[in-house]
């Protein structure tokens, strides 16, 4: 079973909700930032080969290494709430070719439908999963020392990390 | 020696629209903070008890008649809330988790007591309080280690979600397996989804851990 894989912001989906009493928080939305009405996510392949290509892809994103948390929706659910998801291979912007290629578009028709996915993927976090920092900064001491990377990939906070890989 | 540079960076941070600060200018700061830290230590290496003696700092425009003095217990407070403000939240953890972890390694128990003192006494906000928790998972100080773990486990137990997360992350930092027990018992209470998420998640690792 393939999944699609969006990072997330544990402080921000930190909180209890309930349709009945205790309304959805406005903060996962800042989780869930769209361009052009499409909400970018990656798909893991059924091997999970791909993990560790998106995890370095979102890793080199950030300007220090720190524990990452990402959740997995799957695919025919997210059909189900009446969304698209699209292949967007070209709009994929992490260093990583391969991570790139699993890029794939969520289309958000309105703010409603986002808030609509919100929800559905506040219930999806008790699945979320979590990788160590020192799990994260080895994927990037690896990609250093097999050249797959170099030093000037990185952008400036992680070459003070990283200076003397 | 005087330092010079320290305290006009505090000041220059206090005045800025902290809110706004850049990633550079966030990295001015700390290494501002790094350097009256230094200092401080340079001045009492064995650390006064609970900090409560009183450091001379001087700034550039004082005199030796006129030294402001800033306490090692405020100036250790300004570290904690400071080194918070203005950093995104995918940017804070390492650079947060240095300080914090640095003055464990140098001052060990102390820091510890000033850390549970200061929480209790609400001088330092649950946000602060949970990433001091994800960082006592990363020091690097085998005399703390077991009291490390006591306090990460006590504040699984914490009515605050955020104090709670951090805890979690904190146990998923240290890597070790002994939590495993008290993480299970929290499982079943936790109200939250993406918290039972994480300490399921944190579980699986340290099972992972376990067999390696």
């Amino acid at each position: 079973m393939t999944y699609l894989i969006r990072v997330l912001t544990a402080e921000r989906w930190n909180f209890e909700y309930s349709e009945a009493d205790k309304p959805f928080k406005a903060n996962p939305l800042g989780d869930l930032r769209t361009d052009h009405d499409n909400l970018s996510v990656f798909e893991l392949d059924k091997k999970k080969n791909n993990l560790n290509d998106i995890l370095l892809g979102f890793a080199l994103k950030k300007y220090s290494v720190s524990t990452l948390q990402y959740v997995e929706l799957d695919p025919k659910e997210i059909s189900k709430l009446g969304f698209d998801v699209v292949n967007a291979k070209e709009e994929g912007n992490t260093l990583i070719q391969a991570a790139n290629e699993a890029h794939m578009n969520i289309k958000i028709r309105s703010a409603d439908k986002l808030v609509e996915l919100a929800k559905h993927i506040y219930t999806k976090t008790e699945n979320i999963q979590t990788v160590k920092r020192k799990e994260i900064k080895k994927l990037i001491e690896d990609s250093l020392t097999s050249g797959t990377l170099t030093s000037g990939d990185l952008n400036c906070g992680l070459k003070k990390v990283f200076k003397n890989s | 020696m005087e330092p010079t540079s320290a305290p006009s960076s505090l000041e220059n941070a206090n005045n800025d629209q902290k809110k706004d600060l850049s990633y550079k200018k966030i990295q001015e700061f700390l290494s501002g903070l790094s350097y009256v830290s230094d200092e401080f230590a340079s001045q009492d290496r064995r650390l006064p008890v609970h900090f409560q003696t009183s450091i001379a700092i001087h700034t550039p425009q004082s005199s030796s008649t006129t030294q402001p003095h800033i306490s090692g217990f405020n100036e250790f407070r300004k570290i904690l809330e400071t080194s918070i403000i203005g950093v995104d939240e995918f940017e804070e953890e390492d650079l947060f988790s240095q300080r914090i972890t640095g003055w464990i390694e140098r001052y060990e128990f102390e820091t510890l007591d000033i850390i549970s003192e200061f929480y209790t006494s609400r001088e330092i906000n649950d946000k602060t309080m949970s990433h001091i928790l994800m960082a006592l998972g990363n020091a690097n100080n085998y005399k703390t280690y077991n009291e490390r773990l006591m306090t990460l486990k006590k504040y699984l137990r914490s009515p605050s979600s955020t104090i709670r997360y951090g805890a979690v992350i904190g146990i998923l930092n240290l890597d070790d397996p002994k939590a495993i027990p008290a993480l299970l018992k929290v499982l079943k209470e936790e109200p939250i989804p993406i918290i039972r998420g994480t300490i399921k998640s944190v579980i699986n690792q340290l099972r992972e851990t376990e067999r390696k």
